[in-house]
């Protein structure tokens, strides 16, 4: 059964294209959708199929999209442009028959939730669903990944100024989605499912505080902080505009105990 | 699912990926500790 996976060459695409390879998968029957496929070298030398494919360029997608199943990755274009993106691929999908489409999601996904990107995984979701084609969702928590590229920022600055308050998170890592991703590209029975990815606790960002000094042997301890500290700190220390991104999606929530949602 | 948002309790959800995987997700302790190597 041939695979498509949009974003092959991002963060997450390339995790979950290695974790399908991984389970055995041949490699013939992966196709890495990219918008840029001399980006994708390293997978075509290992037989991975490339193609171009572009959310914005219907065209392409329909060309790309000749295969069985599409793991849909969202970009990080602004809520709006997303929805069209996704109305994009799925048009493309039904005309190249695609028969099953997968979307990496977010947990927050519920018309009450006042998180910045609601709007657009809500639209996303009900679109896959008046599709008429086979669909999963796979509801993904926030990245692990960027607190721990942060660390040695961290251990600088004594503290991790995020903006949470008290609020909670079940913090997971790009592997443990791309590893689920892979078992639903790769099985089925997944039909008409949405799955929600965590960690496998919820922590405040004074316990990651405290995990942080621990396992380093650094002290750093939980201090409040508020979104422009947030910012701020993130210009200093160079953190990934990913990572600022999303938690200044956050700032402001966590007052209310709403550090997720 | 919002309310379970909102009380921080999160760590119920994750049996998906159990259930997907066959796996516990990984935690930040062992995470941290596996990268730290890295700086």
């Amino acid at each position: 059964m041939a695979m498509g996976i949009m974003g092959a060459t991002g963060e997450l695409g390339h995790r979950t294209v290695e974790a399908i390879l991984a389970r055995g998968t041949a490699a013939e029957q992966v196709i890495a959708a990219v918008r840029t496929p001399s980006s994708a070298a390293d997978l075509l030398a290992r037989d991975v199929e490339v193609r171009a494919a572009d959310y914005d360029d219907p065209d392409s997608l329909k060309t790309a999209f000749a295969c069985d199943r599409v793991l849909l990755i969202p970009t990080s274009a602004p809520s709006s442009l997303r929805a069209r993106q996704y109305d994009n691929a799925i048009a493309a999908a039904s005309a190249a028959a695609v028969r099953h489409l997968v979307h990496y999601g977010f947990v927050p996904t519920m018309v009450e939730s006042p998180f910045q990107i609601t709007p657009f995984l809500l639209s996303a979701e009900s679109a896959l669903r008046m599709s008429g084609l086979a669909w999963t969702v796979l509801r993904n928590s926030v990245f692990m990944d960027p607190i721990v590229d942060w660390v040695p920022a961290i251990v600088k600055m004594k503290t991790i100024p995020l903006p949470t308050g008290n609020g909670r998170c079940a913090y997971i890592t790009r592997d443990d989605i791309a590893r689920a991703a892979a078992v639903v590209m790769t099985t089925s029975g997944h039909e008409e499912k949405v799955y929600n990815l965590t960690g496998p606790k919820a922590l405040t960002t004074a316990q990651l505080c405290g995990v942080v000094a621990k396992v380093t042997g650094k002290p750093v301890k939980p201090k409040p902080a508020s979104g422009f500290d947030y910012v701020e700190a993130c210009r200093a220390s160079g953190v990934s505009t990913e990572a600022t991104r999303c938690a200044c999606l956050c700032t402001g929530r966590s007052a209310r105990g709403t550090w997720m949602s | 699912m919002y309310r379970t948002i909102r009380e921080g309790h999160l760590d119920v959800v994750s049996k998906d990926l159990n259930t997907l995987t066959g796996q516990s997700a990984e935690g930040f302790t062992s995470y941290l500790t596996r990268r730290l190597e890295e700086f």
